[in-house]
């Protein structure tokens, strides 16, 4: 017995570890090539089968409906990436580097709506701006006689939608940039006598280029992979995008599984190659970080009055970020029939879409315990992994020890109907009951949120200087109890935001839920898609603004708990 | 010349206000080199920052060659850019994305002078600091003097009114800071350059100023010219933070009206020094500050007419090259002494030494 086993318990980690990333990352990706690659579907006879061909390809590039997909996704995040970073940029100016009134609580408002789901804040804007039902419009009608003026289902609707969607993740991306620069730099060029603006324009941008380029260019994958909005408004504005495109032929009836995959591959191509550049540019940004001397605060500069004028500019596109849809839900969720606000609709609000909501567990509380199970499964799982990698890693010397950081971060560049289908797919091959259930929602996540949460240990696994492992090596502690027992207690800051981050996100995240979703696993997100599709706008409000409460309510424990283990905010 | 009056500036953290500079005045003549010199955080970059205008002072006055930078009175406040002041930072801040003779033009680019002018006044200034050969390197492939080279040509060329070093030479090692500190007060005189300098070295402070500051705790303890400071101090903190003092404590006898020698009386005897705050009253407890330097060995016969004279055994002696140092115990009292490189003071020997009463200073014992 003892010959079959490795004597060094972390060769025995490793080569789990090279199982599980095997299993959850390789195989998925195998799984969209081949399918690719055959005419037969997953599952079928002759799947397996060696004869591959490149029909699916030809079929998609003799298509137009493909080439007006590759435009649509470029167009679409092109231009919502430049709203984004032109409104986020200003806003990381005026709230974090001038004398703005009111900026820490702007920005706290401003970063806290990521964790609404996307789907809500989207359809908080149909119900405002859309034809017919929404309420800019009825109260434009009422007052200028337009009708329609404004149509949330165009190309200019899904823009503004998403580009609000990116602020808040601009805004942190370049904070990071700003807090990566010495004052000091700016400091010495007001000295000499340059302005405000001579020291933006020659000093202060030139450095944080490397950033502000990296920073572009996740913003553009980010609205790539994006989803709800294409979901939801794309198909009335007659724009497809790539991941509408995989999605119909994936998930609706008739699906065309093979060219699902081309699409599949050439969305994962082009998120691959831009992630490559960003990386090789935040790679060279480093060079210029010249962190000197002991005192290192950011400057504010004094805007004198003209900092009303910012902090009123900041506070109104915070508001649309997060006022116009939280108001709108909690309206909403108090009425009986959706209709514009007016003296009729205020007398007849009323607490009947919470007790609908609560008297069918169907539809409010079984979901709710799903989406709290999969995020709780998700992050344990993913937290457990991602330790153990970081450990091996970087505190072991098992060669090709490399090879587990670049799996773990591979997914990252997958987008997430990509993911779904894969998963869809890859267990209708493997006899595994999982289809249908929380199971096969948990395994897709693991892949999804590892790369993340990889970040997060890694950072604080490097702080854990060797010699504490030696000396307890020295004193004959096992390689086991050491990790247990030496690692994971000094990683639990980092350990701890990660978990969060991955908990908080699965239970919003709706686009591999929504793929892999079946009568008895729907989560909270998916009936929110449900009640969307059925019209049931105001039970749909009241579940948002539930849900939006069992967040806060996560956020806030989040806090308390970093707070007792000195852990710093996580992003 | 640089006035600055009553400055006062505090800060406020999540639980306190820290009272970073309170009431701090002084004055810079043209032409001049001024050195604030205290131990960290007494308030000399809050000071310094807040004549420079990247920090804006709660209350006080600053005035260059007539002309008002900041009064809390009026409400004036003219920001940092528009104060015509050079200013050199103790992390350089050379900016890593320009060439050497690109960081130095940049002080001068935007003021209105003809490309050839800015030309020419950009390698007169890197010349000044050696660096003609170097215009273009990156700015990040420079050693650290090299590069504080570059900061202090940056700050020259745009001719200041005044040049503002916060301890610029913190970040070099000690052989390349002490040829660094000649260099500055070489380029200072040669220029005649009105400078303020800030330092936490006082060997620095002694070697490079013309008038020095002393600060504690956010407000000036005293001021003079490097040698007053050094051989004449009005305050214990002075004497103890600059150089090396032996402090003994006593209590005045008697001081003489023509002379201001005072005669103390400690538990080494009497001893005599200067009373250099010149109204010290019979009865006061003091320190008799001495500088093992100002000790020598006395021969035997002279005690008993000498009164200024002390004895003990020495204790423990170190040989330093040009001196040796040794230590004695004279009673409970420990007196630290320098002698030439041959004296001969074994440990264990019994020693006389004595002093001249113009040498010590007597200083009145800090109230607690
Ligand atoms: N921005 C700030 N916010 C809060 N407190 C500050 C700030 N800047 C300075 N202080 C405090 O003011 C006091 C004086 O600081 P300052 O930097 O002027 O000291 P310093 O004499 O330059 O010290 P060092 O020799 O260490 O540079 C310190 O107690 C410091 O903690
Ligand atoms: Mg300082």
């Amino acid at each position: 017995m003892s010959r079959f086993w490795p004597k060094d318990p972390r060769m025995l980690l490793a080569g789990a570890l090279a199982l599980i990333l095997f299993y959850q990352v390789v195989l998925p990706f195998l799984m969209i090539v081949w399918t690719s690659l055959k005419i037969e579907r997953p599952g079928e006879p002759g799947f397996l089968g060696l004869d591959v061909t490149t029909f699916n390809y030809v079929r998609a590039l003799g298509d137009n409906r493909f080439w007006n997909a590759t435009w649509a996704t470029l167009a679409f995040a092109g231009v919502s990436t430049t709203i984004a970073f032109a409104l986020g940029g200003f806003l990381s100016w005026s709230l974090d580097r001038t004398n703005t009134p009111f900026a820490k609580a702007i920005s706290l408002l401003l970063v806290g709506r990521i964790i609404v789901p996307g789907i809500l804040i989207v359809i908080s804007w149909i119900l405002i701006a859309s034809p017919n039902i929404g309420i800019l419009n009825s109260l434009i009608y009422n007052t200028f006689g337009v009708r329609n003026f404004f149509n949330i289902y165009s190309f200019w609707g899904m823009v503004w939608i998403q580009s609000l969607e990116m602020i808040p993740l601009t805004y942190l991306l370049l904070s990071g940039a700003n807090q990566a620069m010495d004052p000091r730099l700016e400091e010495a060029s007001i000295m000499t006598g340059a302005s405000i603006w001579r020291t933006l324009r020659s000093i202060t941008l030139p450095l944080s280029w490397p950033s502000i380029a990296a920073a572009l260019l996740l913003l553009f994958i980010t609205a790539v992979e994006s989803f709800e909005v294409p979901l939801l408004i794309g198909g009335r504005a007659g724009v497809h995008v790539y991941t509408t495109e995989i999605y119909l032929r994936s998930s609706t009836a008739p699906t065309d599984w093979g060219l699902a995959a081309t699409y599949a591959i050439a969305l994962l191509g082009f998120c691959t190659l831009l992630l490559s550049i960003y990386f090789w540019m935040i790679r060279h940004s480093e060079r210029y970080q010249t962190i000197t001397g002991k005192d290192f605060k950011p400057r504010r500069s004094d805007l004198g009055r003209w900092k009303y004028l910012t902090s009123g500019l900041s506070m109104i596109i915070v508001f649309f970020i997060t006022g116009v849809p939280f108001l709108m839900m909690l309206y909403v969720s108090f009425l009986s029939m959706y209709q514009p606000p007016s003296a009729a609709a205020f007398s007849s609000m009323s607490l009947v879409n919470y007790v609908r909501l609560f008297s069918n567990p169907d539809y409010a509380l079984w979901p709710l315990a799903n989406s709290t199970l999969v995020g709780i499964a998700t992050a344990t799982i993913v937290v457990l992994l991602v330790a153990a990698i970081s450990y091996l890693v970087q505190k072991t010397q098992i060669r090709g020890r490399r090879i587990f950081d670049y799996l773990a971060f591979a997914s990252i560049a997958v987008p997430s109907v990509t993911l779904g289908a894969a998963f869809l797919w890859f267990y209708l091959l493997v006899p595994l009951p999982v289809i249908g259930t929380l199971a096969i929602i948990i395994l897709a996540f693991v892949t999804k949120f590892m790369p993340t949460a990889l970040r997060f240990t890694s950072a604080s696994m490097m702080k854990v200087h060797p010699e504490l492992e030696e000396a307890a090596q020295v004193a004959g502690v096992s390689t086991l109890r050491n990790f247990f027992y030496i690692y994971l207690p000094l990683i639990k800051a980092g350990v701890l935001a990660a978990w969060f981050w991955v908990m908080v996100h699965s239970f919003r995240e709706l686009t591999i839920a929504l793929m892999l979703s079946g009568s008895g696993n729907r989560t909270a997100a998916v009936v929110i898609f449900d009640l969307w599709s059925t019209g049931r706008f105001t039970q749909l409000a009241a579940f948002g603004v539930v849900m939006f409460l069992i967040l806060i309510a996560l956020i806030g424990l989040s806090h308390l708990l970093s707070k007792r283990f000195g852990v710093q905010e996580a992003e | 010349m640089l006035t600055v009056e009553a400055i006062r500036k505090s800060f406020k953290t999540k639980s306190e206000t820290v009272a970073a500079v309170a009431d701090v005045s002084f004055n810079v003549d043209t032409g001049r080199m001024l050195t604030l010199l205290g131990p960290s955080g007494c308030g000399k970059t809050s000071t310094l920052r807040c004549i420079a205008g990247l920090e804006r002072a709660d209350s006080g006055k600053i005035v260059i060659d007539g002309l008002s930078l900041f009064d809390s009175t009026a409400n004036l406040f003219v920001p940092a850019n528009k104060r015509g002041m050079g200013m050199v930072f103790q992390s350089y801040a050379i900016w890593p994305h320009m060439s050497v003779y690109e960081n130095v033009a940049y002080a001068l680019n935007g003021k209105g002078y003809r490309s050839a002018e800015v030309k020419r006044l950009t390698f007169e200034a890197l010349a000044r600091v050696q660096l003609e050969n170097y215009a273009d390197r990156p700015a990040t492939r420079l050693s650290g003097g090299q590069q504080q080279r570059v900061a202090i040509a940056r700050a020259l060329a745009g001719h200041p009114k005044a040049i503002l070093f916060d301890e610029p030479l913190s970040n070099l090692d000690t052989q390349l800071r002490a040829d660094m500190r000649t260099e500055i007060r070489r380029l200072q005189q040669e220029i005649g350059m009105t400078a303020l300098y800030v330092t936490h070295d006082q060997a620095e402070a002694l070697a490079i100023s013309d008038h020095i500051i002393i600060m504690r705790k956010g407000e000036v303890i005293e001021q003079g010219g490097p040698v007053e400071i050094y051989r004449r101090p009005k305050h214990i903190f002075t004497a103890s933070f600059i150089g090396q003092s032996n402090l003994i404590p006593g209590k005045v006898l008697s001081v003489d009206p023509s002379t201001f020698i005072a005669a103390v009386d400690t538990e080494l005897g009497l001893l005599r020094g200067f009373d250099t705050n010149r109204n010290l009253q019979p009865g006061e407890k003091v320190m008799l500050c001495i500088r093992p330097e100002d000790l020598s060995m006395a021969a035997d016969k002279v005690q008993s007419e000498n009164p200024n004279a002390i004895s003990g055994s020495v204790l423990v002696s170190i040989f330093l090259g040009s001196v040796v140092e040794a230590h004695l115990m004279c009673g409970d009292t420990r007196i630290k002494c320098e002698f030439g490189r041959y004296a001969d003071v074994a440990r264990g020997k019994q020693l006389s030494l004595t002093f001249a009463p113009e040498a010590a200073v007597v200083l009145r014992a800090e109230q607690a």
